[in-house]
């Protein structure tokens, strides 16, 4: 079959009659100009439409060649755009097609189409038709009406989603709108961020000049530069200068090769001190990356995804803090561990503690040959890498290595209680080490998203875990869930179906289990009744070499060294050196003296036991 | 808890303190080797080390036994049971209890297999604390 398109054919669709069967029944080929998808939105389509599942429509543009229409994709085709079998210029057979009227308008649907052509060129320059008004009832006499522009203040588009002028749009509406503009002008434009000695100040190009100078001016190298135009600038956005240079037409920009460059300047923060900053400050840290997290992708407020790493950095302050960079620079990111790192421009933000965030325009600079980054990496080298650090957050890296069980911040479980931890209004975190004495076995799946025939199902755990002072539930999700059992929600429900004392058994096994967790206090009411909850933030193995090196450590620390014959504390805090606070409790019932036991199951339990 | 149940952790240097009182005592360490009677069957044991292979004139052929690198260094030999009774000394890394024959012999009666890798060191600070005075109350 040729694949030449059926020139009229959309003219009089455009145009004719909808009871016309001759029309309708055409087999026309037609040219898929471009196929845009719509999701249907239930919340402005008809009240009829609520509650049902949003359906993906396809809204094409078709072309005979002399004149393009829209048209719409009928449900049924959707898998050729999905798979890729119709895409831009496909030339298509149509093989049944109907109008549907929407509002007052026609729109030509394809019901059943075969692909002649899936690569095109784009054949003849097709232009619009207008689409006749129906008012009323559909007449038999056709409508011919000269094209003319149809302007209407509130317009429909094929969605029936209304049409906002310009004018009324404000910040205080949800982004739900839509606006039918005409783009007057576009331009480019790239901004630099240009520093010497004294000051820093921001240099942007616009247009003709972009091209001139994007590969020109590069990162890192220095230039001289003239006859540039100094603006005022909106210090909102940046609290670099008051003042940007434009780059325009006749601005002079030569490389400059001296020996004595301006070097990047850098207002250090120690990373103890960053306590003292305030929210929203802007300042420049350097350290050793300890931690380095890995890349994820975080939805933003407005539906877009952005990337996302963590790490984290220590210092000779002693302290130790979360940094994430974005973007691009998380992309980049590919620094070992143990690495001197100067961050230039970071956000500190409050989130539990003190947490860092890379600007984007902030950067970063490995091992810079700068005297701090010596003084660092010389502190490092010589012990300062086995320093206990203090964490400016209470949580863990969210991704990647390793998490930060703080054990300087152990508690035992009676502390937990005693020290009320959830008790106020505030959710209170705190890390322990404890065993799982016995675990809940109703419901201990549940299917997400009941809709779906193959919902996926999720675990939440309740489960009383003890140490050698005490016993308290604890509930967890599904990453509880996972690490507990070593399978996943789905495939702890398929045995869960077929056999049930399989189930005990995988329960059985779970138990009598030793973790670290780090869990998070809070107050809940419950049919007015006020109770703590602790919930499971993070779980994890014990890894029983470096938990038995810890606690040899700290048995040959000055705490255990202090006195002769046997250890004698007095309830409260004792501060030991600068790293270790422990809070001691007493296990025994003897009012006199009152000892921490050197618990025998920290002992015994440095071996795995053969059972 | 009573005596007889305990079974304290020593390295080879402490196990002279029990020599010859019938106390079970565990030791934990590495298998270098075991030597049998050619008429006798051993389990496969992991051999390692070879050129640590601790032959004495004073050790009888006609006992099955095996020697093993004790926490602290010291080599510990270990009297296993004749066959047909079977021993389970499967891993390179195990713990012996048994009761101390003499200084350096300890009589097998029971084993935990320890896998693979385990860190000596470790293991032998810990003999050495709960052996420490201002511990060792508490602890048996």
């Amino acid at each position: 079959m040729s694949t030449d398109l059926t020139q009229g054919i959309c003219e009089r669709l455009n145009f004719g009659d909808d009871d016309d069967e001759s029309l309708w029944g055409t087999k026309p080929n037609l040219q898929l100009l471009s196929i845009k998808k719509v999701v249907a939105n239930a919340a402005i389509n008809s009240p009829d439409n609520q509650g049902a599942p949003t359906t993906d429509r396809y809204r094409i543009i078709i072309s005979d060649g002399v004149h393009f229409l829209q048209a719409m994709l009928a449900t049924q085709l959707n898998y050729l755009v999905e798979e890729h079998r119709i895409g831009k210029n496909t030339i298509a057979f149509i093989e049944n097609m109907s109008c549907q009227h929407i509002m007052d308008r026609r729109i030509v649907t394809l019901l059943s189409l075969r692909v002649l052509q899936r690569d095109a060129q784009k054949v003849g320059n097709p232009a619009p038709l207008i689409q006749p008004t129906m008012d009323g009832p559909v007449t038999s006499t056709p409508v011919k009406t000269a094209p003319a522009p149809a302007p209407s203040t509130v317009a429909q588009t094929q969605n029936q989603n209304p049409i906002y002028p310009i004018a009324d749009l404000t910040p205080y509406q949800n982004t739900n709108w839509w606006i039918k503009v005409r783009v007057v002008q576009k331009s480019r434009s790239f901004n630099v961020i240009l520093m010497d000695n004294s000051a820093e100040i921001k240099a942007i190009t616009w247009n003709a000049m972009v091209d001139e100078l994007y590969e020109k001016i590069q990162e890192s190298r220095a230039y001289f530069i003239s006859r540039a135009r100094v603006n005022f600038v909106n210090k909102k956005f940046r609290n670099v200068n008051d003042y940007e240079l434009s780059l325009d037409r006749g601005v002079e920009i030569v490389e400059c090769q001296d020996a004595d460059v301006p070097v990047i300047r850098y207002h250090f923060v120690k990373v103890a001190a960053l306590q003292e900053l305030e929210k929203e400050e802007i300042c420049d840290v350097i350290g050793v990356v300890r931690e380095v997290g890995g890349l994820s992708e975080v939805m933003t407020k407005y539906n877009k995804t952005v990337q996302k790493r963590e790490l984290k950095i220590v210092d000779d302050s002693k302290y130790d803090v979360r940094l994430t960079l974005w973007g691009k620079q998380a992309e980049k990111y590919c620094t070992p561990v143990d690495t001197v790192v100067a961050f230039k421009g970071v956000r500190v933000g409050d989130f539990k503690g003190r947490t860092l965030s890379l600007l984007s325009y902030g950067s970063v600079a490995v091992s810079p040959d700068i005297p701090e980054a010596h003084a660092l990496k010389g502190w490092y080298l010589d012990g300062g890498a086995q320093t206990s650090f203090t964490p400016h957050s209470q949580v863990g890296l969210s991704s990647g290595s390793g998490g930060t069980i703080n054990r300087n911040e152990m508690r035992t479980i009676f502390d937990v209680k005693d020290a009320q931890l959830g008790m106020s209004d505030k959710a209170d975190f705190f890390f322990t080490r404890a065993t799982i004495m016995h675990i809940k076995t109703n419901n201990l799946v549940y299917p997400a998203c009941p809709i779906y025939e193959m919902p996926e199902y999720r675990y939440i755990v309740s489960m009383a875990v003890g140490d050698h002072t005490g016993q308290r539930w604890l509930s967890g999700f599904n990453d509880v869930g996972n690490i507990l059992f070593g399978m996943t929600g789905n495939e702890f429900q398929d045995i869960r179906a077929q056999d049930e004392a399989k189930v005990n058994h995988i329960v059985h096994s779970a138990t009598c289990n030793s973790y670290n967790f780090v869990c998070k206090a809070f107050q809940q009411s419950f049919n007015d009744q006020n109770r703590v909850r602790y919930n499971i933030q993070r779980m994890q193995p014990l890894d029983y070499l470096s938990e038995t090196r810890n606690l040899v450590e700290l048995l040959h620390s000055a705490w255990a060294r202090g006195g002769a014959g046997h250890v004698n504390f007095e309830e409260g805090h004792c501060q030991v050196n600068d790293a270790v606070d422990i809070r001691l409790r007493d296990c025994e019932t003897s009012s006199t003296s009152r000892c921490r036991r050197i618990s025998v199951t920290t002992v015994t339990r440095l071996f795995p036991l053969s059972t | 808890m009573s005596d007889e149940f305990t079974s304290p952790r020593v390295n080879a240097a402490r196990i002279k303190d029990y020599q010859g009182s019938g106390h079970p005592v565990r030791v934990t360490g590495k298998v270098l080797n075991v030597r049998f009677c050619p008429d006798h069957r051993a389990t496969r044991v992991a051999v390692t080390h070879l050129h640590d292979l601790f032959f004495s004139p004073q050790f009888s052929d006609d006992e099955t036994h095996l020697v093993m690198e004790a926490s602290d260094g010291g080599h510990v030999k270990v009297l296993l049971p004749a066959p047909p009774q079977p021993h389970n000394v499967t891993d390179t890394f195990v713990e012996i209890i048994g009761t101390a024959v003499d200084a350096s012999t300890i009589k097998f009666m029971a084993c935990i297999n320890m896998g693979p890798k385990l860190d000596l060191a470790l293991v032998n600070q810990v003999v050495e604390l709960t052996f420490d005075p201002k511990f060792r109350g508490r602890l048996f």
